[in-house]
């Protein structure tokens, strides 16, 4: 076991023991209240970190090792602290290790998964999907310090297992018939503890809860209303960006048509979780789409809704830009052959990682961005029945830091809540962005101050980037904000300074290295590259050709 | 699904593709049929007219001297050693004439799946013919090109769709105006199956809301696919208007509407090659507008790729404006 190793080593000293009795801390609290813990004890670690740890190479762990991941199993008393190193794999093979607890039937409430990741290899290509899914992540990587000073790590996310029956269990709008009574009532518990996520509980039941995307709403509410019951429904293809509601439209889709009884016959959900290669496509989504259907199921006592319950099945592919181009060409087919019995619902972010014969088979729907006001009302409601003292300033900027993303607004909140839930008082944008791991704008200034700076050395460059780093601020969220003050014009002395054509060479600049950080580029030299490049350019005011020669290097 | 409804039964139902079609009734009625090989881009109706082909030739038989085999199915090289094999080398009791093996979407075929065809393909041509279907001819081994007739199936020409979209119209009491119908003929490509789709999907989402017409706007807002005079006013924006103005419209834009930047590039790249720019100055637009693409597509950041458009469109008015060049 690691985790002796890990405890007894001297990196951990007194910062690792309190992180660790945080942990243990937070399992006892409930399935919600361990991130939060986690984050307090966390930053407690960082504190430590900076007096001790800062340059110095005390910790041995790993250091030749590319990747490391460290499981934390949060059971209701224990604390199982493991390593396990190579390759990504173990983000989705992310099964924990069980331990026997005589006595007790509840092993684990929840899993975490504190994942650390080296480079961003791994993140671009085949986490993506994952972390749009990541509920409370991402507490800033500075409060891990001792994980990237010694291991040279950037990034730490917390995330619940992704397992798909775990995520079933914890889903219930989806097959709650399924889980069996103790888990029911587990599930209860959990709910009366508080614990569960906010964005399930919300979750829209019916189509005509889904916030904003009216376009969208009323031609599938049609759909439902309409003409379903003589089976038309065309193959639908949903995108657009994360969490505006894809996922929740399509569950709430068949819920409408075919009713809770009969969703486990009529509805086949796979996601990014499960096995979809090629032979997935011929066995399983083949077998599903050729089997005709059965009768529905009467809806169950006092349920007076009706349902359309058309004579087809549905198959929604969640998350299927991560589906391989080969199971893509196998499904051309299928979809057509079996199209009198089943409808397939895709849905994905980018719609150009899904092959063109598909697109063609499909109608399309584009999600939009959730707008200012549609956000603000929905999570005023949210905040009103959970009891969140939020003022409405607060809440806009929570929102504008979420840029459209309501799942990524809403898990914001649960966490800031939980964090603060002790003090009283409430919540401020502090709050929020230590939970959102957003970069203060104070930092944002220094940034823009010193690389405005007519004349600056190259040694000078390096201590600001260098100060940046160390202070493990995520450098591609600082991109994202400083474009933000480039594109918005305020706040910032060096940027106004500009003209307009040095912003535009700015611009592609950041873009030029957001795209390399993408790739798994390095992130200080990425840095580096932008702060020395944004400062020549403060220096060139009228010199155009300059300019148009920076940027295209 | 209307794309199912309206799948042509017959040859006469067949749109356009009119020298194919004739060709092939010509070498059906003479019992000469050879192996075939339809490409093409999807929606052309590959599969349509071989299915066709077949109703004709067999009628009634029609399952027992087709096989059919596409991409959801196996087709390894086992399947080609013992399933189309003993399909192909196997004659039947009561009916004469050739049987037919459908080998849709073949560039999913493995290579040495293909190899192992090579022989089978001559070895029964006795009483077994292919017909290979594939969107991208280069996938197909040169070897199997060579054994086969191509038949090229182009995008199909705006007034036969036109004709069919507007029977199609009648049959489901769909009204559609005029501007309606073009804007879904541009969207469409050619690719009778999408414009179907999207036909279906309007008119679900507009025979309540605005008194059941099928108009332009209605098209573009279905789709998510931006206007072309939004696209319009952006290019004006983006070279006239200073970087924080424009920047503010766009977005504004974007929001309103729901557009991707993505699409936006799309479209902008016939307008760029139209305006009125220097040469240089185009010659950077393109450049520019390819790289921004390619980092759309490896997943940056959308909001930083649009600052890099409007600097890009910026430097493209600076160069049309003075004599500077790379």
């Amino acid at each position: 076991m690691y985790t002796n190793r890990v405890m007894g080593d001297r990196a951990w000293g007194c910062g690792g023991e309190r992180w660790l009795r945080g942990a243990r801390d937070a399992s006892c609290g409930g399935a919600h209240a361990a991130p939060a813990a986690l984050c307090k004890c966390a930053s407690a670690a960082k504190e430590w970190n900076r007096a001790h740890c800062r340059g110095s190479q005390s910790c041995d762990i790993g250091q030749k090792k590319k990747t490391v991941f460290v499981c934390c199993t949060l059971g209701y008393n224990t604390v199982n602290l493991f390593m396990s190193v190579p390759m990504p794999r173990a983000i989705t093979a992310s099964s924990p290790r069980k331990k026997k607890q005589k006595g007790t039937k509840q092993k684990k409430s929840v899993t975490l998964l504190i994942t650390l990741i080296r480079t961003r290899v791994s993140i671009s290509s085949r986490l993506q999907p994952v972390l749009a899914r990541v509920r409370c992540l991402c507490w800033r990587p500075s409060c891990c310090a001792i994980w990237r000073e010694s291991l040279d790590l950037s990034f730490i996310l917390l995330y619940p297992d992704l397992h798909s029956d775990r995520l079933r269990r914890l889903r219930p709008s989806l097959g709650t018939q399924a889980t069996s009574t103790p888990q029911r009532s587990r599930l209860a518990m959990a709910d009366r503890e508080g614990s569960q996520l906010w964005v399930e509980k919300y979750r829209p039941r019916k189509i005509t809860d889904v916030t904003h995307q009216d376009q969208v709403v009323s031609t599938l509410q049609r759909a439902v209303t309409e003409s379903a019951g003589r089976g038309e429904l065309p193959h639908l293809l949903f995108y657009g960006p994360p969490g505006t509601g894809k996922t929740s439209t399509a569950l709430a889709l068949v819920r409408d048509l075919f009713g809770v009884q009969n969703l486990r016959a009529r509805v086949l959900e796979l996601n990014a979780s499960d096995e979809r290669g090629i032979k997935v496509v011929r066995d399983k989504i083949k077998t599903f789409a050729q089997t005709t259907v059965s009768n529905p199921v009467p809806a169950k006592h006092g349920d007076t809704r009706k349902y359309p319950c058309p004579a087809f099945k549905v198959v929604i592919l969640d998350e299927a830009d991560a589906i391989t181009i080969d199971a893509q060409t196998a499904l051309r087919r299928t979809m057509e052959a079996h199209s009198k019995v089943t409808r397939f619902i895709l849905i994905c972010n980018y719609i150009s990682r899904i092959i063109g014969p598909l697109t063609s088979r499909c109608a399309k729907f584009r999600f939009n961005s959730i707008p200012m006001h549609a956000m603000m009302g929905h999570l005023k409601g949210i905040a009103k029945r959970e009891g969140v003292d939020i003022a409405d300033d607060t809440l806009r900027s929570l929102i504008e830091t979420s840029e459209g993303d309501l799942r990524k607004a809403i898990n914001t909140m649960q966490s800031a809540h939980r964090m603060h839930s002790m003090t009283k008082g409430s919540l401020d944008m502090d709050m929020i962005s230590a939970v959102a791991c957003l970069i203060p704008p104070r930092v944002l200034d220094m940034f823009d101050a010193k690389t405005a700076e007519v004349g600056l050395t190259n040694s000078e460059v390096r201590k600001v980037v260098d100060e940046i780093v160390m202070d493990g601020y995520s450098v591609s969220q600082l991109l994202s904000q400083y474009g933000d003050r480039l594109l918005k014009d305020d706040g910032c002395d060096g940027i106004r300074d500009m003209n307009d054509l040095q912003r535009s060479a700015v611009a592609v600049i950041l873009a030029d290295a957001e795209k390399g950080l993408n790739d798994g580029c390095d992130e200080k030299l990425q840095l580096y590259n932008v702060a020395s490049k944004i400062s020549r350019i403060a220096g060139m005011k009228d010199n155009v050709e300059g300019l148009l020669k920076i940027q295209a290097i | 699904m209307w794309i199912e409804k309206y799948r042509p039964q017959g040859l006469d139902d067949l749109l356009s593709h009119q020298e194919i079609i004739a060709t092939l009734r010509t070498l059906i009625s003479n019992n000469r049929l050879p192996h075939l090989l339809f490409c093409g881009p999807p929606g052309t109706g590959k599969t349509s007219t071989i299915l066709a082909c077949a109703k004709e030739m067999y009628g009634s038989s029609f399952k027992s001297m087709v096989l059919e085999l596409n991409a959801s199915d196996d087709r390894g090289i086992g399947v080609v050693r013992d399933q189309i094999k003993s399909f192909a080398s196997t004659k039947r009791i009561f009916s004469s004439g050739v049987k037919l093996i459908v080998l849709d979407e073949a560039d999913a075929m493995t290579t040495a799946a293909q190899m192992a065809l090579r022989r089978v393909v001559e070895k029964y041509a006795a009483n077994t013919r292919f017909c290979i279907i594939c969107n991208y001819v280069n996938k197909i081994i040169p070897a199997l090109q060579s054994r086969c007739t191509k038949f090229r199936f182009g995008p199909l020409p705006a007034d036969d769709v036109r004709k069919r979209v507007l029977e199609i119209a009648a049959f489901e009491s769909v009204s559609i105006s005029s501007d309606g119908l073009e804007a879904l003929l541009i969207l469409g490509k050619g690719d009778m199956r999408r414009i179907l789709n999207v036909l279906q999907s309007t008119h679900l989402a507009s025979s309540g809301a605005r008194g059941g017409e099928i108009t332009a706007d209605a098209v573009y807002s279905n789709t998510g696919a931006p206007h072309p005079g939004d696209v319009k006013a952006a290019w004006g924006w983006l070279l006239e208007r200073t970087f924080p103005d424009s920047s503010a419209k766009l977005r504004t834009l974007m929001q309103d509407k729901g557009l991707a930047l993505g699409d936006i590039i799309t479209e902008l790249f016939p307008l760029v090659s139209t305006s009125s720019l220097s040469k240089n100055a185009k010659m950077y637009m393109f450049e520019s507008l390819s790289d921004i693409e390619y980092r759309m597509a490896t997943g940056s950041l959308e909001k930083l790729n649009m600052a890099a458009l409007i600097g890009c469109c910026k430097f493209a008015s600076a160069m049309n404006a003075g004599s500077f060049s790379l």
